[in-house]
């Protein structure tokens, strides 16, 4: 049976769950029956879950994410764990509230993430190369190259230029002249930086609209 | 609750579950709109293996594409930017593609950074983005008129119109034919791609209760940005295409 931790905050059961916590067959074995349960008990606790999960991811996010956005964290969140349940992935006997409520926090911490620009992998490590065994690269070079370094905009140009021309990677690289293994790092980490960038630019505006809008009264 | 639908696929020789119907239902309301690029088994096309990412990772990318979605379609292009943006940086060919709407939306000044992710949208194997890339090349009429394969049905048209590339796009893919560079020969169709009980589901992940991540990230104090909302175009686009 699947162990997980418990949110802090709240009580491993909250009300409302009952129905979804139904325990197993006092034998516990999975039966047709418990799986036909369990996701009727999904079915069953779903509104409960709506209301009381949006309201709980509001307060312990101190309202860094929106209402509607913590609505979209708990259904993917559901969505998720249906998909589970359908395709036969979870025993019969999990504590299905729990499972979900877990499933819905780490989504919404992996959002809190998102939004401080923070990578499901670490921006230090590089992405894998398309040609790991290439050996002409220098490697004091590669420590003293930053993990992530800007791609000029002059050179993703020419790369979006050489590329609607049907070029590969490995022609893109040649007509470059740089190593075959090195333009997927570097396309990485320009849309790393892009992204960032993108994000920076956004956030800047909306301030200065504010502050103009506060000048305006 | 008499009714239920049983999944034949998909449950790596245990016992199939039976769902019910209103589940299925649900599921599908939840589910949105088709979404080729919708891929709940963290499967990225072509170029997953050069993301050292594991399986879960690659499905919370997902997720994060899907909710960064819903914040692009109400337009609130701070959130969108983020949570694409974490999803494209995990090599999701769907999440570089709409980012790169976020980045045409803040401004002219971002085209250029638009179109290059449309390109590596492209490289990962995003069939709009090809088309668009080459559309110079490829923009004439198929000889039966059909209208081609759109796979971003609710965010391609608004990507097109923005970028100033000119219809009609079409690209006849004869009988046969290799698919475009970077295009994995089984890129699954609308349908495919969205049937939840697909093959693929059958191949996903081992049986691992997900496990709390750690605390909360401390706060940003960036509020999200509020713009005049442009509406996503829903449904389905087939491409009209004149008579020559």
């Amino acid at each position: 049976m699947p162990v997980f931790a418990a949110r802090e905050g709240i009580p491993p059961v909250v009300a409302g769950e009952a129905a979804a916590e139904r325990s197993a067959p006092a034998d516990g074995q999975p039966s047709a029956w418990t799986e036909v349960d369990l996701g009727k008990r999904l079915l069953d606790y779903y509104d409960t879950f709506m209301a009381q999960e949006t309201q709980f991811l509001r307060s312990m996010c101190n309202g860094k994410l929106s209402e509607q956005a913590c609505e979209d964290i708990a259904q993917e969140a559901f969505l998720r764990v249906v998909r589970k349940v359908a395709a036969a992935q979870l025993e019969p006997d999990v504590k299905i509230g729990a499972y979900l409520r877990t499933t819905s926090w780490n989504l919404a911490v992996d959002t809190l993430r998102a939004q401080k620009r923070t990578d499901l992998t670490d921006d230090t490590a590089l992405v894998a190369a398309p040609n790991p065994q290439s050996e002409d690269i220098d490697p004091l070079k590669e420590l003293v190259r930053p993990a992530i370094e800007a791609m000029p905009l002059s050179r993703r140009r020419t790369i979006v230029q050489l590329q609607s021309q049907g070029l590969d990677d490995a022609q893109i690289s040649a007509a470059l002249g740089i190593a075959p293994d090195r333009i997927h790092k570097d396309r990485y980490a320009a849309v790393s930086e892009l992204r960032n960038e993108l994000g920076k630019f956004i956030r800047d505006g909306h301030r200065k609209k504010t502050q103009r809008a506060k000048k305006d009264r | 609750m008499t009714v239920v639908r049983r999944f034949t696929e998909g449950s790596g020789g245990r016992p199939t579950p039976a769902v019910p119907a209103e589940l299925l239902t649900l599921m599908d309301k939840l589910a949105g709109p088709p979404d080729v690029w919708d891929r709940p088994d963290g499967d990225f096309g072509p170029l997953s293996d050069l993301y050292e990412l594991d399986i879960e990772a690659r499905q919370e990318a997902n997720s994060l594409y899907r909710i960064g979605s819903k914040a692009l379609s109400r337009d609130e292009l701070s959130t969108a930017a983020d949570l694409l943006g974490s999803a494209a940086a995990a090599g999701h060919p769907g999440a570089l593609f709409r980012l790169a709407l976020v980045a045409l939306r803040s401004g002219k000044d971002w085209i250029d950074n638009a179109w290059f992710l449309v390109a590596e949208a492209a490289r990962h194997g995003h069939g709009d983005a090809q088309r668009l890339l080459t559309a110079p090349a490829s923009c004439r009429p198929s000889p039966a008129g059909s209208a081609p394969l759109i796979e971003d049905t609710s965010f391609f048209e608004e990507v097109r119109l923005l970028l100033g590339v000119a219809l009609p796009l079409i690209e006849p893919t004869p009988p046969g034919a290799s698919p475009a560079p970077g295009q994995r020969p089984d890129t699954p169709d609308i349908c495919h791609a969205t049937d939840t009980d697909s093959p693929t589901a059958a191949s996903g992940p081992a049986l691992v209760p997900p496990t709390r991540h750690g605390p909360v990230p401390p706060p940003d104090h960036t509020p999200n940005r509020k713009r005049a909302h442009l509406t996503a175009l829903a449904g389905g686009l087939p491409l009209s295409v004149p008579d020559m």
